[in-house]
């Protein structure tokens, strides 16, 4: 791309400055192949206009309609949660963690790798696939049902994270295991425990003071995820044991 | 929720709804058959309601929108890919946009010279000169500085002009 033609073209998409314009134009007053090239360029331009712009008549899928008014939307970031997201990244990233059941067969290889390291926790199996879902076992399972966030030893083998109600209604915990270093996301579904999401935790600050792991740090896509799926805030202490009585049911 | 931002929420859903066709239109760029569209614009919509607490208001929703598709697009893409999905084929793309269209002909021209294009050049074409946003804009939908921006839609021009001569 010449620097002539970058300019003939910025004119023509109004990206220059009063000043530039109305140098172009007095140059393009003197030089007809520039007048044409213009013209050329405008008229590309409205041939576009005149065939696209008909699609804009086509009737709405009604379904697109529903999506817009009724799906769900992004609850209000909570304190929570900025615990997290402040931890150096102002902006939670991509999600790069596993939706299951989902991609389970599109990810086999890698979800067995953290299954594997998940069934090997003390206490017995961490987890058990069952007609796709994932499912919490064993000690997992154990601490999703009756750990608290704020009594949890802190050198509980698997610790709760947060415990909050998604948008569909479940309740739903965050879960890490510090031996494996695995990060997930297990609601609520009768009485199991379903693994939603599963990441592999990050190499945690160090012992530094750092209050919440020793070894291990929660992803930010996970956190990402827990986002998405929060409505409202995250249950306090009182919540979260108020919660576990009714056995985190709906 | 409280009011105020319940109130939010609902003019924020009602711009979407707004911006509908539009969406529509630019999704066909990115998927060329009706259906896939579609998909993606739903895809969109779900993921900027999850996160519309982002948006800024006072800036563009419309460009904010498409940054979103083409994120989804891109997952889309890989998802297909991992799963070993291939794309409607490109004729039933073509057959839909006929439809309706006052000169059948040059719209079928004009359909075929944009999907011969790279996507990439595509997209800048119909995001610039199409959807009419500034340079800037389209450089932040499509994640890319706006000197690639301005060079992929010099690329894209000159071919359009070219098969449409």
């Amino acid at each position: 791309m010449t620097p002539e033609y970058e300019q003939m073209m910025a004119y023509v998409d109004g990206e220059l400055d009063a000043g530039a314009r109305a140098q172009f134009e007095r140059a393009m007053a003197t030089d007809p192949v520039l007048a044409r090239s213009v013209a050329a360029q405008r008229a590309l331009r409205a041939r576009l206009l005149v065939s696209l712009d008909r699609r804009l008549a086509e009737p709405v899928p009604e379904r697109l309609l529903q999506t817009a008014r009724t799906a769900p939307a992004g609850a209000a970031p909570v304190a929570t949660l900025s615990l997290w997201r402040d931890r150096g990244r102002s902006q939670p990233q991509a999600p790069r963690f596993w939706a299951l059941p989902a991609a389970l067969a599109a990810s086999l290889l890698l979800t067995g790798v953290l299954a594997v390291a998940l069934w090997r926790t003390p206490g017995g199996g961490g987890l058990a696939l069952q007609n796709g879902q994932l499912l919490a076992r064993g000690s997992v399972a154990q601490a999703l049902s009756t750990a608290l966030v704020n009594s949890q030893p802190a050198d509980a083998a698997v610790r709760i994270g947060l415990s909050f109600r998604e948008h569909g209604g479940r309740m739903c915990r965050t879960f890490l295991v510090q031996a494996q270093g695995s990060a997930g996301l297990a609601c609520r579904s009768g009485s199991e425990w379903v693994i939603e999401n599963i990441a592999p935790a990050l190499p945690g600050p160090g012992a530094a003071g750092n209050l919440r792991t020793a070894g291990s740090e929660w992803p930010a896509a996970l956190m990402h995820a827990v986002g998405q799926r929060m409505d409202g805030e995250a249950l306090d202490a009182p919540g979260e044991e108020r919660a576990r009585a009714q056995g985190w049911a709906r | 929720m409280s009011a105020e931002l319940s109130a939010e929420l609902a003019a924020f859903r009602e711009q979407l709804v707004a911006l509908l066709p539009r969406l529509r239109r630019v999704a066909r760029g990115f998927a060329r058959a009706a259906a896939d569209a579609d998909d993606l614009v739903q895809l969109s919509l779900e993921r900027a309601l999850q996160r519309w607490r982002q948006w800024q208001p006072g800036t563009r929703l419309d460009s904010w929108l498409f940054g979103i598709m083409r994120n989804a697009w891109i997952d889309e893409l890989r998802t297909r890919r991992r799963r070993g999905e291939v794309l409607l084929a490109e004729e039933a793309g073509v057959e839909i946009t006929d439809a309706g269209a006052s000169d059948p002909l040059e719209a079928l021209a004009i359909e075929a010279a944009l999907h011969q294009l790279p996507e990439e050049q595509r997209l800048a074409v119909l995001l610039v000169l199409v959807e009419g946003l500034s340079y800037k804009e389209a450089a932040e939908a499509l994640g890319v500085p706006v000197g690639t921006l301005t060079s992929r839609l010099a690329r894209g021009r000159e071919a359009l002009a070219t098969a449409l001569a």
